[in-house]
């Protein structure tokens, strides 16, 4: 069975990367054949969710087909400290990156050490 | 010495699991994915025929044109290159499910194809390749008289 294919059969689990440095999260996900118009972002209290529909369907006969152009949702759940209005999202060659920042009050500080 | 761990050894234990539980902040709500299929290979393809065309669509999220290669031979079209690892520097890994590849595959299509009339497309990290048929072999209407 395809990994991709998640619980719910009309829809395909994106594949993502999530990386994580002082400042914020990065989330990169592929979305193929996704453009920004059928791209959908929600950051809902504790849960971001990635909604996207894939409109590239062809005509004519199918001679293969392996790829599943069905529409891409994902969710996961997002820590407090994320500043949601600062959400940032860029979206080329069907690779999404997402930047959550960290609230400015949460992020570690460096801490001055004075000779006295 | 180790079977008389000191209150500063638990404490650091204690630091540790909870800085392993932090990592685990960023949960996924949904099943993870796991790694490519080994069957069918990558690129993942749709080929269609359309009667004047046969129409090829591949995922390459990712992948710059410069970095892809295509060739017609006879009636087989190989697409090959590669997608390039984009880790940014300086952060910390939670999960990677996207890793670079290369990839090379050749299709051969059930009629011959007009190697001049062959369009390719790269957008939204999905190539089209449109290969039209040589003309012997396109459906031809057949017009009827009435006798």
């Amino acid at each position: 069975m395809d990994p991709t294919r998640a619980k719910d059969s009309t829809r395909v689990t994106p594949r993502v990367d999530v990386y994580e440095n002082d400042k914020e999260i990065l989330l990169l996900a592929d979305l193929p054949g996704v453009t920004r118009e059928s791209l959908a972002i929600h950051a809902d209290g504790d849960t971001l969710t990635l909604e996207a529909k894939r409109a590239d369907t062809l005509a004519g006969s199918a001679l293969a087909q392996e790829l599943e152009l069905r529409d891409y949702s994902r969710t996961f759940g997002i820590p407090p400290s994320i500043d949601r209005e600062r959400i940032e999202a860029k979206l080329e060659a069907g690779v999404l990156r997402l930047h959550l920042p960290k609230q400015a009050a949460l992020m570690p500080r460096k801490i001055p050490v004075r000779v006295g | 010495m180790f079977g008389n761990r000191s209150d500063f050894d638990r404490t650091l234990a204690i630091m540790d699991q909870l800085r392993r539980r932090m990592d685990r902040v960023f949960d996924d709500l949904d099943r993870g994915v796991g790694p490519e299929p080994a069957t069918g290979g990558l690129p993942r393809v749709n080929v269609h025929d359309t009667g004047n065309a046969f129409v090829l669509r591949a995922d390459l999220p990712g992948v710059q044109e410069k970095d892809l290669s295509l060739t017609l031979e006879q009636d087989v079209l190989t697409l090959s290159g590669q997608r390039r690892g984009d880790a940014p520097e300086g952060y910390a890994a939670y999960r990677q499910e996207r890793a670079p590849y290369r990839f090379s595959r050749s299709f051969a299509f059930p009629a011959k194809v007009d190697t001049e009339k062959v369009l390719a497309e790269l957008k939204d990290g999905v190539l089209t390749v449109t290969l039209e048929k040589a003309a012997e072999v396109k459906p031809r209407q057949i017009s009827v008289r009435v006798a």
